[in-house]
Parts: structure tokens; sequence; C-alpha cells
């Protein structure tokens, strides 16, 4: 599977944010984003699961372009900014509801996914006594745990101490090991260049660059 | 098949956490609430406590004013504004907030984003109907602790004071039909409203077109189906009438509904 990016552009209130951007994502590969704030990195992300439409150009998802019919990719996981759930739910409610849309999983399922972010055994507190890392390990927890096709990470590191990054690298890898297209954007270089096959580089909406980093 | 199961378990997302998200608003609405039957029972005389009915008090709450002419007094409605801004606080922010929360986790999973709106614009109808339910269940309550006397039609102390002339049973039905036909219609617009501008300018606009029928008679100002003292008006040679009631209340929501549905997938969504 791949997804395209054909001359993406995307102008909101007269600024545009993204310019002529042109990609191709394949399966199986963990592509980095790094820019500075305000580079594009988050209206990419955005435009890619479909939160977005481009002023131009197309996204393609599997050779099918995302539009005003086909509104989302068939199976993406996403972490946008700072993740929100309910308050008065606890964590292993707040995946259940999410899961309840598809119902592609199981309870074993969200439990599993909640294990893997270091969340098994606080799953029942509710979510408003999470700090904001139990917070962002739940947004990731919410992004991998049916498994998507398309991973979308923007700034996944936030609030992570180093174990939650070991964590967060080893997830990564998994889903590049079940031929995920996974995409993290962040202005973190280091760790960018240290989990990515490929980086590329945003700046004042543009592409700019792409090395192989392994 | 994928569309019936996501917008089944999207609207019971809403019933249950829409409601219980706002379970304080509808906490307030009940204490304001329970304030305008205190207010009618305080301004009884005691010669007509035994006839005071159950449409006495509903009557009061949501009498509105007459036409405003140039010959008028003009006096603030200000129960009939109370009642009617509550019902939309009840809602108020719920889209922008959901946009921004969970709802964009599960708006992704959706097959498309009509199912969202869709099932926002129900949980609003939904949300009307149970304004309804909790005024009636409370003005039915405190008639039957002050006197017992739900009967629905108006009193001689209702005749003398705040009508002009008896209301027919076919008016009654009118007056009971036409403000919960309103009331759904008027938070499907504010629903709309607020996925176009925000809460806080969707709120004033509301306000705005409610307050705009308090002058001008006309059916395409919904609020004149919510004035009850106008009920002259629902079967005389007027255009507040019955059927215009139900014209354009149907046509309002379903209107709502279908720009809502061509906004929200060309919307941008980002969080505000």
């Amino acid at each position: 599977m791949q997804v395209e990016l054909k001359n993406v552009s995307k102008t909101i209130h007269k600024s545009e944010v993204l310019k002529n951007v042109s990609y191709t994502f394949e399966s199986g590969k963990i592509y980095g984003l790094i820019g500075k704030n305000g580079s594009g990195k988050t209206m990419l992300i955005r435009t890619i699961c479909g939160l977005l439409h481009p002023t131009q150009g197309q996204v393609i998802i599997a050779d099918k372009p995302l539009d005003k019919n086909k509104s989302f990719p068939e199976s993406v996981g996403i972490l946008i900014e700072s993740p929100s759930f309910i308050d008065a739910y606890n964590g292993f409610q707040n995946l259940k509801l999410i899961a309840g849309i598809k119902q592609l999983i199981s309870d074993e399922d969200i439990v599993k996914a909640l294990e893997s972010v270091g969340l098994g055994d606080k799953m029942h507190l509710k979510y408003k006594k999470y700090s904001l890392g139990m917070k962002q390990r739940l947004g990731i927890a919410c992004a991998i745990m049916e498994n998507p096709k398309i991973l979308l990470l923007d700034e996944p590191t936030n609030a992570l101490d180093e174990s939650g990054l070991n964590m967060l690298e080893g997830l990564l890898q998994q889903a590049k090991a079940n031929n995920s297209i996974v995409i993290v954007a962040s202005h973190d270089k280091e760790m960018i260049d240290k989990i990515s096959d490929e980086t590329l580089t945003l700046r004042d909406g543009k592409m700019i660059e792409g090395s192989m980093t392994k | 098949m994928k569309n019936n199961k996501a917008f089944t378990f999207t609207l019971k997302h809403d019933l249950y956490y829409g409601t219980s998200n706002n379970i304080k608003r509808i906490g307030l609405y009940i204490f304001i609430f329970l304030l305008l039957i205190v207010s009618f029972i305080r301004v009884i005389p005691a010669e007509y406590k035994g006839q005071i009915t159950l449409l006495d008090l509903y009557l009061y709450i949501f009498k509105g004013i007459l036409p405003i002419s140039a010959n008028s007094e003009f006096e603030l409605p200000l129960r009939w504004l109370t009642s009617l801004f509550t019902l939309t606080f009840i809602l108020l922010g719920y889209v922008t907030t959901d946009l921004s929360g969970i709802g964009l986790q599960c708006i992704v999973r959706s097959p498309n984003r009509s199912i969202w709106w869709f099932c926002k614009q129900l949980w609003g109808i939904l949300t009307g109907c149970m304004y309804w339910i909790i005024a009636w269940l409370l003005m039915t309550l405190a008639i039957c602790l002050y006197n017992n006397n739900l009967q629905l039609h108006p009193s001689n102390f209702m005749m003398t004071y705040f009508l002009e002339g008896a209301p027919s049973q076919a008016h009654i039905m009118a007056l009971i039909i036409g403000p919960i036909l309103t009331s759904m219609t008027l938070l499907t617009l504010q629903l709309l409203l607020e996925l176009c501008f925000g809460p806080i300018i969707s709120y004033i606009l509301i306000g705005g077109y409610l307050i705009i029928a308090l002058y001008i008679p006309l059916p395409i100002f919904i609020g004149n189906f919510f004035i009850l003292q106008r009920y002259q008006y629902f079967f005389e040679n007027s255009s507040i009438t019955l059927f215009n009631c139900l014209l354009y209340n149907i046509s309002l929501s379903i209107f709502c509904v279908i720009l809502g549905t061509y906004i929200i997938r060309r919307k941008n969504i980002i969080s505000r």
C-alpha cells in the first residue's frame, strides 16, 4: 500500500501552510517529519488523515483519492497534538468507546494496547487523574490499538520519560514489522534520526529534503 | 453496514456522553425552571389558589408578549427569554468540544463526516424533547403539590390578568405542540451556527433571532410559535398558523441538516 501526496497545497485564512508537497510513502517504513514550529508538520499529518482537504493537489491512499465522498483512510491511527479523552471514563473505557465505532478489536486487544504503553495497571483509573505522560501514552495506545495500516503520530514524545521513549520506539518498530506506513512528526531531530528509515524536512510548508537514515 | 454501525455507535456516544457531559447545565436549567415556577406561585392572590391549573403555569412561563406596535408599551418578556436561553445553553459548545476532543478519534474512524453531523443533529432534537419532558414533569409536580388541579384549560385568574379571550381546545393543542417543535428546530439551528461560527457567536445569533420574533410576527422567525400569548394568531387570518408552524419548523430543520452536511464535508477540522 502507498500514501501518495501529489502537489498538495493548503491555504488557511490566506496563509499557505503547505506548498506543493509531493511524496510517496510506502508500507513497512518509518518516516520522520522534522521542522520548526509552524513549518507545516501538523497540517501535513491532518491532510493525510483527511481532517483537512488540500486546496490543490490530491492525497491518494491505496490508489483511491481522499475527497468529499471518501473522507478518511480505511485504516488509520492518529495522535494529533495533545490527546483528549473523556474525563469521567477510565483509560479502558475511553479506548473501548473509540474501538466501538469500527468494532475491529476485542476487549483483550484493548488491554494489550494499554499494557504495551505501560498503562496496564492504570487502565481503571479515571482519565482526569492521569498525568500528562499517562495521557500521552493513552493517546499512543488509541493510535495503535487497531493495528492500523497508516499510523500518524504528531509530536508523540511530548511528556514521555525515557522509558516512554523506549516504549514508543518499540511500538513503531512493531508497526513497521506489521507493514504499516508510519509517519512521525517532531521537532526533535535526534529522536527522528534514531527511529526513522527516512527523514523529511518541512520548512514554511515546503518539503525540503529526504534522506535515508538506515 | 459500516455506515449503520458507525451511526448507531456515534449516536449512542452523543446521547450518553453529550447528556452526561452537560449534566451541570441540565441541573442549572432545572434550578432556573423551578425559580420560574416559584415566581408564578408568588403572584397568585390567595382567592384564586384553588382554581389555578397546569395550563396557567405553562402559559405564565412561556407567555412572551403580544405583538409590539407603535402604541403598545414595551415589556421585556424575561421569563420567556430565560426559558429559551437556558434551552440553547444546554447544547452550547458541544460540537466544538467534540471536534477537538474525543470526537476527532470517532470521526476519523467513521466512513464519512456526514454520520458525525447527523448524530449531532439527532442528539440536538432529542435534547429538545428532554427539555420539554423535564419542563412538563416539573410543572406537573409543582401543580400537584400546590392544588392538584392538572387541567389543561386556563383559569379565571389567567383570563383576567394575562389573556385576551379564551383559547379553544384546538388553540391549546397548538400551544403545546408549537413550542416543542420550535425548540427542536432552534437546537438544530444552533448546532449549525456553532459549526460555522463557534459557540459564542452562535449563541448571540440565536438570541438575536429569537428577539427579532418579539418584534416581527412572521413565520420565518420561528420564535413566534413559542410565544403563547399570540395564540389567537394560530387560527386567524395571519401567517402565524399551526400549518406554518409545522411547515417552517420542519423546513428549517431539514435545511440545517442539509447545509450542515455540506459544510462538515468541506470543513477544515483544526483544533480551536
